[in-house]
């Protein structure tokens, strides 16, 4: 676990500046005295005498030294839903009772005590106290925070010591999985160790048929049910197990529908992240090897298929650098380039919510060159009826300023679902099959349709 | 969102412990022009008015100088309706004010002292009230004194008076070299 550090240390008296409190205790108490005094007005001077008394004891006891701060933020990493803490080691002078801290609030941050104040009584004497705020982390991404402003102030609030801001620190909240489970194999086998049946025969698990025993034949496979049956030496034939190069391909030129963070209402992003973590998840622990590319996105490194619980963390590390719609275009050939090295007859999963013309036209060249392409369909259920969405829900899909702008954008909004929606006829109609992202399952059955469809004979162009 | 959900969102983000010190701040301040209100033994509705509406203003801001107006405006309000005390008897509303008066400025410090949103320690809570209870005891002791001089008057004199305006003086002195330190 890792943890960000930071400290104030601040010496000299001159750091502790009289607040608004002691000069309204000193000036009102002064003005209202020399008046009653010439005035011979005893009542004035009873009405700020405790005023004067409580300039008098914050003066009389403001602190000498100076406090300093050190501060923890951690850990800088971490899965989306679970919480970082921040705390914060404060040491005070005698005479500096009250210590307050506030940090800076996060939309995608939240302090599981509800607020962004910490505050803690330090007691007369000199002495040290430590505050702590669990922060919980409501979505995946890479965010500067933990800025915060101490505060310590003396008896009465009469002199206080602010410190210089307290430094954000990075953090990396990797995105949480949605549940999925699948039990179809993949349709196009091609390593060398896995968990997939090959058509090719070899030392798998799965039976394959029985056969008359040839030199180099293991003794272990020999059937002597059947031998004996049949005088002649049989031996069981196997599937051969293979894995498969799974590609996740992220299609990041939109972020569409709102936020709301773990729990909450997802985006198709949020949609397409969680369900590319899930995915990974599951066939890495199937044996597969698995690739990462993101469409639309800079600042996130392509990683070639590979096996592991390692490959995991790095995905995670790649999904939660995301920042929709900030590609250039050289960073596009790039990732242009590299889907173009994908061996063929990897399987390529596309989770876009299929807005983009850029990535379905990523889709048809993958298909053409062999590659076995499956969509998941990552736009929200909610964004499908556009005459059901409320202006926030249609705000976060396309963003308008003037509110009556609203029917309009409502409209368009319409057409473009029309246009979508002959655009997935036309992937469907290429064979590139479509499915929406719906968890456990999503995609069992497409899966099997392709892995029918790989065992059939095609014509291959030459 | 409408105008009630902000109020309510904004009193939310506030805090309970914050809300009480301003709702406890302009009760503090009504009393005290209640009580010179009747100290001055006719109604003064627009005073009272007047300091009402500055005392909502100042638990709006704490922090910024409408607690030092709120505070000046009673005490003018004090110094323009109500006569010199002649009795014994008379000082004791001046000591009911003086003491509603000190709530009012230690409820605006402690709304400075601590943001909003957070949760006063329930320590620091009591520490403020037992400091502040002493200078309201001290208060009373003063009043008590200044009572029994009204009852039995010293002879005016003017070396007196100089006295008192040297020390306050040589006061003034010495709170600004210890506040411009």
């Amino acid at each position: 676990m890792t943890v960000a550090a930071d400290s104030v240390e601040e010496d000299g008296r001159s750091g502790w500046l009289p607040t608004p409190n002691v000069v309204r205790a000193v000036s009102v108490a002064l003005v209202t005295m020399s008046v009653g005094v010439l005035g011979r007005r005893a009542d004035l001077v009873i009405l700020v005498l405790p005023l004067a008394v409580v300039a008098a004891w914050s003066m009389a006891t403001r602190p000498r030294h100076a406090p300093s701060v050190r501060t923890t933020l951690g850990p800088t990493a971490l899965p989306e839903g679970s919480a970082l803490t921040f705390t914060a080691f404060v040491s005070v002078p005698a005479g500096a009772p009250d210590v307050a801290i506030v940090l800076a609030s996060d939309p995608f941050f939240d302090p599981v005590d509800g607020t962004w104040t910490l505050c803690a009584d330090a007691g007369p004497d000199a002495g040290s106290v430590t505050l702590a705020a669990p922060i919980a982390a409501r979505r995946w991404g890479r965010y500067r925070t933990g800025a915060a402003v101490p505060a310590v102030t003396g008896i009465f609030g009469g002199f206080r010591h602010s410190f210089r801001p307290i430094g954000e620190t990075e953090v990396v909240v990797l995105p949480g999985k949605e549940s999925f489970a699948s039990r179809t194999g993949m349709p196009h086998p091609r390593g060398i160790v896995g968990a997939n049946r090959s058509p090719r025969r070899g030392q798998g698990n799965d039976f394959a048929a029985i056969r008359p025993y040839g030199p180099g034949d293991r003794l272990a496979r020999v059937n002597w049910a059947v031998s004996t049956r049949t005088a002649t030496l049989q031996v069981s034939e196997m599937h051969a197990d293979l894995d498969t190069a799974v590609t996740l391909v992220v299609d990041a030129f939109h972020d569409l529908g709102s936020t709301g963070g773990v729990g909450g209402a997802a985006s198709s992003l949020d949609t397409a992240v969680r369900a590319t973590t899930a995915l990974a998840e599951h066939y890495l622990r199937a044996g597969e090897r698995v690739g990462l590319l993101v469409l639309g996105a800079s600042d996130v490194p392509p990683l070639t298929a590979r096996s592991g619980q390692a490959q995991l963390r790095r995905i995670q590390d790649g999904l939660a650098r995301i920042v929709p719609g900030t590609v250039r275009g050289g960073e596009d050939d790039a990732t242009g380039a590299l889907l173009a090295r994908l061996q063929p007859g990897g399987v390529v999963l596309l989770l876009t919510p299929v807005i983009s013309a850029s990535a379905l036209n990523r889709a048809y060249a993958l298909a053409r060159f062999g590659h076995t392409v499956l969509i998941i369909d990552t736009l929200p259920p909610a964004a499908l009826t556009a005459g059901r969405l409320t202006a926030e829900d249609l705000a976060a899909i396309a963003p308008f300023t003037n509110p009556r702008a609203i029917p309009t954008t409502r409209l368009a909004w319409r057409i473009r679902l029309l246009e979508r929606e002959g655009q997935l006829q036309r992937v469907r109609a290429s064979g590139i099959p479509v499915v929406p992202w719906r968890g456990p399952g999503s995609l069992d059955e497409v899966l099997r349709q392709l892995q029918r469809r790989a065992r059939a004979p095609r014509v291959a162009r030459r | 969102m409408s105008i009630r959900e902000d109020v309510a969102a904004a009193l939310t983000q506030e805090g309970r412990d914050h809300l009480r010190l301003r709702i406890g701040l302009v009760c503090a301040s009504i009393a005290a022009a209640i009580v010179t209100s009747a100290a001055s033994g006719a109604a003064r509705p627009t005073g009272v008015g007047v300091l009402f509406t500055l005392a909502l203003l100042a638990a709006l801001v704490p922090d910024g100088h409408i607690p030092t107006i709120l505070i000046a405006g009673h005490l003018v309000f004090w110094f323009m309706t109500v006569p010199r005390p002649a009795s014994a008897a008379a000082i004791a509303p001046a000591v009911v004010t003086a003491i509603l008066l000190l709530a009012v400025h230690l409820l605006s410090a402690a709304a400075t002292v601590w943001p909003p949103g957070g949760r006063i320690p329930r320590s620091a809570a009591r520490r403020w009230l037992r400091q502040g209870g002493a200078v309201a005891v001290a208060a009373v002791a003063v009043g008590g004194l200044t009572a029994l001089l009204v009852a039995a008057p010293l002879p005016a004199g003017t070396l007196p008076s100089l006295a008192a305006v040297a020390s306050l003086g040589a006061g003034a002195i010495a709170a600004y070299r210890l506040i411009a330190r």
